[in-house]
């Protein structure tokens, strides 16, 4: 693989001054609260309503993938997934991306956690910020009011990786990277996305006038599978990104924490495609955060 | 199902600044578990104003099925932020009020938290939760925060009839449990209007501290927050400031307020903060842990090593306060470096201790900075250097006092270099004057 390569464009996927652009949300939904689900969606119906009123032409689609168990929702998708297998997030999401890309016009993919709520400018703003800005940026819309310590330049945006959580995927972008790899199950998948876009000459960005609730409990324990998938993807990426002390850090929770009697039970990771260590781009010394964060 | 109805009361006097007002908004609209009513209280917009201010609300309205209500006070002169208040309970049609500033947020489940708070205690007719301390900037129309701390402190109800450290926002209140001529706010207060009405409901009616160890929102201090403006008031000589009028009117009605107090929690006052009375400075209280670390007695020590031990922290990383990253031996000596993380408010250590198993003790402060701090964004981090004379072969425990509790510093791993230069070699603290190292028993 040519890690120099610059991300691809053409006439068609590059957003500039283009007058209106398409834009895919994709949710993928297995277990919450209906009552919580309807107020995204109307958050979402109160979004497109803003971006159309100010951008007649621009058009929004949902697309959703969630268990068959989950009770009709009245809302007009695009399209739905209900063959729920928890292929983990990555996977969803790349399902969906497949989807829109191949069979519709969609410029770009919202990739959107079922526990958030969104604003309602923020895909008006989000569009403005992709129609003024190149095909090769990875944007998120900040989260509020419990904002990511990740630190980002108040005046460009530019963040050292972008969270998935609220992350916007251009055409050109998941055209050139697949988009996430799907052997993270869920976390840290964003922060290898974003390192990729990274790596092919692109940036990442953090939009703080489009904002996203994101519903996330201040401290706390994460349930433990939720905390073992954490680990497993962070060694994961540590192999793929060339940082070894930083898998060897993690191999150490995994068995101080109890998930693992002993190293010798680790199973090896496979890496089909290694990245040499760039600074530039990287950061582990800080462990989870993958960044230095502006607050602990 | 019947969700409970919160009105929440939003001031705002600036209309350049309406652009924070939606995000204070959309975090109150969206909250769980519970129906929330912005009242948005405006202090003499224009007509112009309003019009384009519910223009900039309609989709919070469209969002929240039309709970949103907008109200204009147009009356008096000057600051009228006690009068706004008023407007907004006379016109409340819920059981439950909060207040919230225009620039400041609440988190997703803040008022159901305290809402079950006073549910769960008919005693209390006001339920407090804790506030994060976020050091903001206004960058264009988008705040940037370069900071946040922890809770900065948990007290209880007797710590706020000392002094106020509830933000406005951190309560709410049960108004079917408070007479009607105390649910107002004095408006011949332009400052401190809000520890007034704490003080008489909290006083009169009961307070509820339950949850105050949890997060409900957040206080975003800027460089120009009004209540500075008005502490800096008054540099004329001779001319009373605002603020030490409203202080003397606190202190008098401090006088004029008794409360009743439960003979355990009497008790609980009187130990509070390791035995010694309310009025002790924070330098005493220091002082009387490290006391306690310093018994001669073999049996107070190993009761101190295992009240050392009650407080580790959960390995790997977790670094509240600060870790580790460096521990080696020296001849007849531990090094010990680390880091401590700075933040806003008092809360955050900058001395640091070690203590070996036999009981030594020494203290630095932690006031080296990084080597990369000038290439990253914001970074607060101060290093520290500790050196442990003792023939001890077990490296001692790190630890800090933050709020009168111990904390230990656990290690994680850690590339930033500390930058070492004579001026600002680490020396041992004050307290070490007059301490006296353990028996080695």
């Amino acid at each position: 693989m040519n890690f120099n390569a610059p991300l691809l464009h053409s006439g068609s996927t590059n957003l500039k001054h283009r007058d209106a652009l398409s834009i895919t949300i994709g949710i993928v939904t297995l277990s919450r609260p209906m009552e919580r689900l309807r107020l995204l969606f109307q958050s979402i119906k109160v979004a497109c309503e803003i971006l159309q009123r100010e951008i007649p032409s621009a058009s929004v689609s949902i697309y959703l993938k969630c268990s068959n168990r989950l009770p009709r929702l009245d809302f007009p998708f695009d399209f739905i997934d209900n063959c729920f297998d928890n292929i983990g997030f990555g996977a969803s999401h790349n399902r969906l991306m497949q989807e829109c890309f191949s069979n519709s016009e969609s410029d770009m993919y919202f990739c959107l956690n079922d526990d958030t709520i969104v604003d309602p400018y923020c895909l008006l703003e989000a569009h403005e910020f992709a129609r003024s800005n190149a095909f090769n940026v990875l944007f998120e819309a900040i989260q509020t009011p419990l904002e990511h310590p990740k630190p980002y330049d108040p005046l460009s945006g530019i963040t050292p990786w972008c969270s998935g959580a609220a992350m916007f995927i251009t055409r050109s972008i998941f055209m050139q990277t697949g988009g996430f790899d799907e052997n993270m199950f869920m976390y840290c998948e964003d922060v290898d996305l974003s390192w990729r876009v990274r790596c092919y000459g692109g940036s990442c960005r953090l939009l703080p006038s489009a904002r996203v609730a994101h519903e996330v409990s201040l401290g706390g324990a994460k349930p433990r599978e939720i905390r073992r998938q954490m680990l497993e993807s962070a060694r994961y990426l540590g192999e793929k990104w060339s940082a070894p002390e930083f898998v060897r850090a993690i191999e150490t929770i995994l068995v101080e924490e109890g998930f693992y009697p002993d190293p010798i039970y680790l199973r090896a990771v496979r890496i089909a495609n290694r990245f040499p260590p760039d600074l530039d781009i990287m950061e582990f010394r800080q462990l989870l955060s993958f960044c230095i964060p502006r607050w602990r | 199902m019947n969700l409970p109805e919160l009105s929440v009361l939003i001031r705002i006097h600036d209309f350049s600044r309406v652009h924070l007002l939606c995000e204070a908004i959309f975090s109150v609209i969206i909250q769980s578990n519970v129906r929330v009513f912005p009242v948005v209280l405006c202090q003499r917009f224009t007509d112009s104003e309003l019009e384009e201010l519910k223009a900039i609300l309609d989709p919070y309205r469209s969002l929240s099925d039309g709970r949103i209500s907008v109200v204009n006070v147009d009356f008096g002169s000057g600051d009228i932020r006690s009068h706004l208040l008023n407007e907004g309970l006379r016109r409340r049609k819920t059981r439950y009020v909060s207040i919230l500033d225009f620039d400041d947020v609440m988190y997703h489940d803040s008022y159901t938290t305290l809402i079950s708070a006073l549910q769960d205690n008919e005693k209390a007719a006001i339920a407090f939760g804790g506030i994060i301390w976020a050091d903001c900037e206004d960058i264009g129309r988008t705040p940037y925060v370069r900071n946040k701390a922890s809770l900065p402190r948990q007290g209880c109800v007797y710590d706020l009839f000392v002094d106020n450290f509830c933000p406005f926002h951190s309560f709410v209140v049960d108004t079917t449990r408070v007479a009607e001529e105390d649910l107002c706010f004095n408006e011949n207060l332009g400052i401190l209007e809000d520890y007034d009405f704490i003080l008489r409901v909290s006083a009169r009616y009961g307070a509820d501290f339950s949850a105050i160890g949890r997060a409900v929102g957040e206080y975003r201090r800027r460089p120009n927050d009004t209540i500075r403006e008005k502490a800096a008031i008054g540099a004329v000589p001779g001319a009373p400031r605002e603020y030490e009028c409203a202080r003397r009117h606190i202190d008098q009605l401090k006088r004029e307020l008794f409360v009743e107090v439960p003979v355990d929690e009497f008790t609980a006052l009187r130990h509070h903060w390791s035995g010694l009375p309310y009025s002790a400075s924070r330098e005493e209280q220091l002082r009387h842990q490290i006391e306690i670390l310093g018994s001669r007695t073999g049996r107070q020590l190993a009761a101190t090593r295992a009240l050392l031990r009650s407080f580790q922290l959960p390995t790997g990383l977790r670094w509240e306060f600060g870790y580790v990253d460096l521990v080696r031996r020296e001849a007849d000596e531990w090094v010990i470096c680390g880091w401590v993380a700075a933040g806003v408010g008092e809360t955050y250590p900058d001395e640091v201790f070690a203590m070996d198993t036999d009981g030594a003790l020494t203290a630095t402060r932690a006031d080296m900075p990084r080597e990369d701090t000038e290439k990253t964004v914001k970074v607060r981090d101060t290093g520290f250097e500790l050196r442990l004379a003792t023939q001890s072969d077990s490296p001692p425990i790190v630890f800090v006092v933050v709020d009168g509790r111990l904390r230990t510093l656990p290690s994680a791993h850690s590339q930033h270099h500390r930058i070492d230069s004579p001026s600002i070699r680490p020396r041992r603290s004050s307290i070490l004057d007059w301490l006296t190292i353990k028996d080695k028993r």
